[in-house]
């Protein structure tokens, strides 16, 4: 009993906090790859209108997003 | 005097090309880059999925840029948030890099929030070929839906022109009433709603008299 309230004293809360950012961030990932398709979708709904520019933006939001989640991971 | 007959033979040449290019009368010259929210006779290299080899596109809408405003103010202002925040000691109970995590949290979101913003801008158009009108919509980041109605079946077209600022920069409403399984199309805050209507409305005319006429594709 004693060992568990140890622990539980002990737990570092600033790790769990990391866990529920590196948690957000995963859905924002998630949800920036929906963009992505998303884009990738209406482009080919309506073609030859700024499509390769939507579709590298779509990219580069996903590969920050992706750049954001593994730095927190590395460094936070 | 032989040069000013060919010079005057040459202007006539000009205009005879000219009515080759603009085939339609009542459409107005061709006009609008892929951002315009009015593209007249765009450019061959704009196409939409359902098209067919020999239909045309005469016409895409979608909303006026003013109706960005109201998006575009409220991110500026997002955009300046953590400044503001820093003068109020919300997150100096959390260590730096939490701090720094959070503002970039904040900005990713607000990325999010523009990005949504103008596709939907960006994506709810109609478009008016000469054989039908396809509505693009763009509901949000997870809902599409496309809808056409060939021009025949349309039987009234309607605009409304209402709102200080649909005055000023002259945006409205265009409602088509169809006999097809969609029996009303909405055309949200477009440029120009009176000449959007007209050109519909002589469309729909020209379809009829092919109709009549037996020229149907």
């Amino acid at each position: 009993m004693e060992d568990l309230i140890n622990t539980i004293i002990h737990i570092d809360v600033w790790m769990i906090g990391k866990i529920f950012v590196l948690l957000a961030l995963g859905v924002y990932v998630v949800f920036s790859f929906v963009v992505v398709r998303q884009v990738k979708l209406m482009t080919e709904v309506v073609s030859g209108m700024m499509t390769n520019v939507l579709r590298l933006v779509s990219w580069l939001f996903f590969l920050f997003s992706l750049a954001v989640l593994f730095l927190t991971a590395v460094f936070l | 005097m032989p040069e000013i007959y060919s010079a005057q033979l040459s202007k006539e040449e000009e205009k005879v090309e000219e009515r080759k290019e603009y085939k339609r009368d009542f459409l107005p010259r061709k006009s609008g880059g892929s951002l315009s929210s009015l593209i007249v006779s765009p450019s061959k290299a704009v196409k939409f999925d359902s098209q067919d080899p020999e239909e045309e596109i005469l016409l895409i809408v979608r909303a006026h840029p003013v109706v960005n405003l109201p998006w575009m103010g409220m991110a500026v202002l997002l955009f300046f948030a953590p400044l503001v925040l820093r003068s109020f000691p919300l997150l100096e109970s959390f260590p730096p890099r939490f701090q720094l995590v959070f503002v970039l949290v904040w900005y990713l979101i607000l990325i999010m929030y523009v990005f949504e913003k103008f596709l939907s801008w960006f994506f709810n158009l109609t478009i008016i070929t000469d054989e039908r009108i396809v509505d693009v919509d763009f509901v949000n980041l997870t809902t599409k839906k496309v809808s056409d109605a060939e021009l025949e079946k349309i039987q009234d077209v309607s605009f409304t022109n209402a709102g200080a600022f649909g005055v000023i920069f002259n945006y409205g409403n265009v409602m088509v009433q169809t006999a097809g399984e969609i029996p009303e199309f909405v055309f949200e805050n477009v440029p120009k709603p009176a000449e959007v209507a007209a050109i519909l409305q002589k469309l729909r005319t020209e379809e009829k008299i092919e109709a009549l006429e037996g020229r149907v594709r």
